[in-house]
């Protein structure tokens, strides 16, 4: 089942930082409670990206290229458990970004 | 009146050219009005890609937040996007390159700790984002010439 995840209603229209203690609309935050439980249910989600002030680079890797980096997933799952829509002008090239970022993301060394 | 009076001949014919003046001056003037426009989008572009970087260049050679220029940043790329979204709408392929160069210029400006409060000054990525805003003006430039 599909669901869709509106990061500008469900979230925050101001998206920025990447650690809690960045502030409200961190990547970290969004993470953890709107991208992880998607790929620990196998479920699917489409995301909007529209509506937002806009999102800096540091916001996007952390919360998307994070899932690789932080949480070990895998891009081609990570790419495949999310669709993101972006219609309004000048938002088409975050989903570039996004992607990107999850293919070039490199899963942190675990510590033994 | 088997001929016509030479003089309601001749002003048939300036009549006729006239009119066909008027409407190539209306094609050219809507077609020189729009490459005008254009040619001040493009303009216009460039002056703000390098008011971000030099706000970007402030920005990552001091620590820590700085809320204001972070807004400045982050409005002004915005601001491009979309300028760039309607300039080259109607070309798909101008347009995906444009997005990656737009996109190699955003991270310039605010991936690593952008917006982070234990950020600490990272001088050395001056370097990156004068290569990411010329080279985004180049591309601006270069498909700005494609479009018929």
């Amino acid at each position: 089942m599909t669901s869709t995840i509106n990061i500008a209603k469900d979230y925050t229209p101001y998206p920025g930082g990447r650690y809690p203690n960045d502030g409200d609309g961190n990547g970290t935050t969004f993470r953890q409670l709107f991208l992880e439980p998607v790929l620990e249910s196998g479920g699917h989600a489409r995301i909007i990206l529209d509506g937002a002030e806009g999102y800096p680079s540091s916001f996007l890797e952390e919360a998307f290229g994070g899932l690789v980096r932080v949480k070990g997933y895998s891009p081609e799952r990570v790419l495949r458990a999310f669709e993101f829509v972006a219609v309004q002008p000048g938002f088409a090239r975050f989903v570039s970004l996004i992607e990107d970022f999850i293919r070039n993301a490199k899963p942190a060394p675990r510590m033994v | 009146m088997d001929q016509i009076p030479s003089a309601i001949v001749g002003a048939v014919i300036a009549l006729a050219v006239s009119a066909g003046e008027r409407i190539l001056n209306r094609i050219f003037s809507k077609k020189e009005k729009r490459e005008a426009s254009r040619d001040a989008d493009v303009e216009m572009l460039e002056r703000v890609t390098f008011e971000v970087r030099d706000l970007a260049k402030d920005y990552w050679q001091a620590s820590g937040r700085l809320e204001k220029d972070e807004s400045s940043i982050l409005g002004r790329l915005q601001f491009l996007s979309l300028t760039i979204d309607v300039l080259f709408k109607d070309q798909m392929a101008s347009l995906r390159t444009m997005h990656v160069a737009m996109n190699r210029f955003d991270r310039a400006c605010t991936d690593g700790n952008f917006q982070s409060v234990d950020r600490l000054a990272e001088p050395h990525r001056c370097s990156v984002l004068e290569l990411a805003a010329y080279s985004l003006v180049h591309m601006i430039k270069t498909e700005r010439r494609k479009l018929s």
